[in-house]
């Protein structure tokens, strides 16, 4: 009997430190760039290495040296795994505009700002004199979009991985691609 | 018996499970106690953001502008108050008085109270007038999205807090920054 106790007494020393401290592991804050290779997903290495090509790419090319003016749309996602393209296109852009060598419209946002000039040129509360323009939005050049694929390939001790992530500039006027880059990433885990 | 006395003594002096320990720190200590979003990565991220809104030649360029606040969009797995990261930035904003904040949706709260001091009588001098509302020049638009990735030992978490600042006149977007932050959790493996 007081074995049995002092057995049940050991289990709970151990059961219960090793909730209390093993169990913890440690979150550590890590460079955003830095390659790490979690799991063979779409990680945030594939996402600033597409960003990155897909950016030197679009400012190397003749067509940026007018300042066009983008609209981003959908990079449609055609792997069978949730990646947040809004991200990618989210992050060329943000570098693009950094860059000032092109202007940028959003069609979503369109809305918000057309009723905040209607509003300020039709109330009667609004100071007159210090009313925005209504007449004064640019127009865009190019619509930006593209597509994310992927083939994924596994046997008995490899698995493998394909990402291709293609970009395209299409002229409004024209209707022509005046753009268009991909980006393709590799990825081999070996058992 | 004795065993047992020390036994115990183990038990509640080694596990101190039952005892926790509250402690007040600084609300702006980086704590990693797990890789989803906490105050810390909410204060980093705000932080980074108001750091390049007041660097931007926009902002900086005279005249003072005057900015409002849309939303920031939630494109991740957990659930997140964005209206804290856009309360944050905006408290921030102000306090630098470099930039004029409006409120676009307590537009109408603020009219109802100009016209009751309209109806009603009030001191002249003391009356609020009609007809001096500022509109705002541009206007602030962002998302939150991340990335969360595991294997059998660690678990990985990224995420971008993206911000675009688009001009009412123009439509175009005039300012655009990203602040990224990445956690790692490793299990511990060996040893208590």
């Amino acid at each position: 009997m007081k074995t049995l106790l002092l057995m049940n007494l050991l289990i709970y020393v151990f059961a219960g430190c090793s909730t209390g401290f093993n169990s913890g592991g440690k979150v550590v804050r890590v460079d955003p760039y830095g390659l790490y290779d979690t799991n063979m997903g779409f990680s945030s290495e594939d996402l600033h290495l597409t960003v990155e090509k897909m950016v030197s790419s679009m400012l190397k090319s003749k067509l940026f040296d007018g300042t066009p003016v983008l609209d981003v749309r959908e990079i449609e996602n055609r792997t069978d795994e949730h990646i947040d393209t809004k991200s990618i296109t989210d992050s060329i852009r943000t570098m693009v505009i950094k860059s000032k060598r092109a202007r940028f419209i959003d069609r979503s946002m369109q809305k918000i700002l057309i009723q905040e000039l209607e509003y300020q040129n039709s109330s009667k509360y609004m100071d007159k004199s210090k009313v925005k323009i209504i007449g004064k939005h640019i127009a865009q050049n190019y619509i930006l979009d593209g597509a994310i694929t992927a083939i994924k390939q596994r046997n008995r001790d490899q698995r493998s991985y394909f990402y291709k992530i293609m970009l395209q500039l299409h002229n409004i006027e024209t209707g022509t691609i005046d753009w268009i880059e991909e980006k393709e990433i590799k990825k081999v885990y070996q058992k | 018996m004795r065993l047992f006395i020390v036994l115990f003594i183990l038990v509640f002096s080694g596990c101190s499970n039952g005892l926790a320990r509250i402690q007040r720190v600084d609300s702006k200590t980086i704590t990693l106690t797990s890789i989803y979003w906490g105050s810390s990565e909410l204060n980093e991220m705000t932080e980074g953001m108001v750091q390049s809104i007041l660097k931007s030649k926009y902002i900086t360029n005279p005249p003072k502008k005057v900015c409002s606040f849309f939303k920031i969009e939630n494109r991740t797995y957990e659930h997140i108050d964005t209206n804290a990261i856009l309360e944050s930035i905006k408290t921030a904003l102000i306090k630098s008085s470099r930039v004029k904040v409006i409120d676009i949706d307590k537009r109408e709260l603020l009219h109802q109270e100009l016209n009751r001091q309209a109806k009603n009588r009030y001191h002249f001098q003391s009356v609020t007038r009609i007809g001096k509302e500022l509109g705002a020049d541009a206007i602030f638009l962002g998302d939150i999205s991340a990335i969360y990735q595991k294997n059998i030992v660690s678990k990985d978490m990224y995420y971008k807090l993206t911000l675009n600042l688009y001009d009412v006149q123009k439509g175009e977007i005039v300012w655009s920054d990203e602040v990224e932050i990445r956690k790692i959790y490793t299990r511990k493996l060996i040893g208590w």
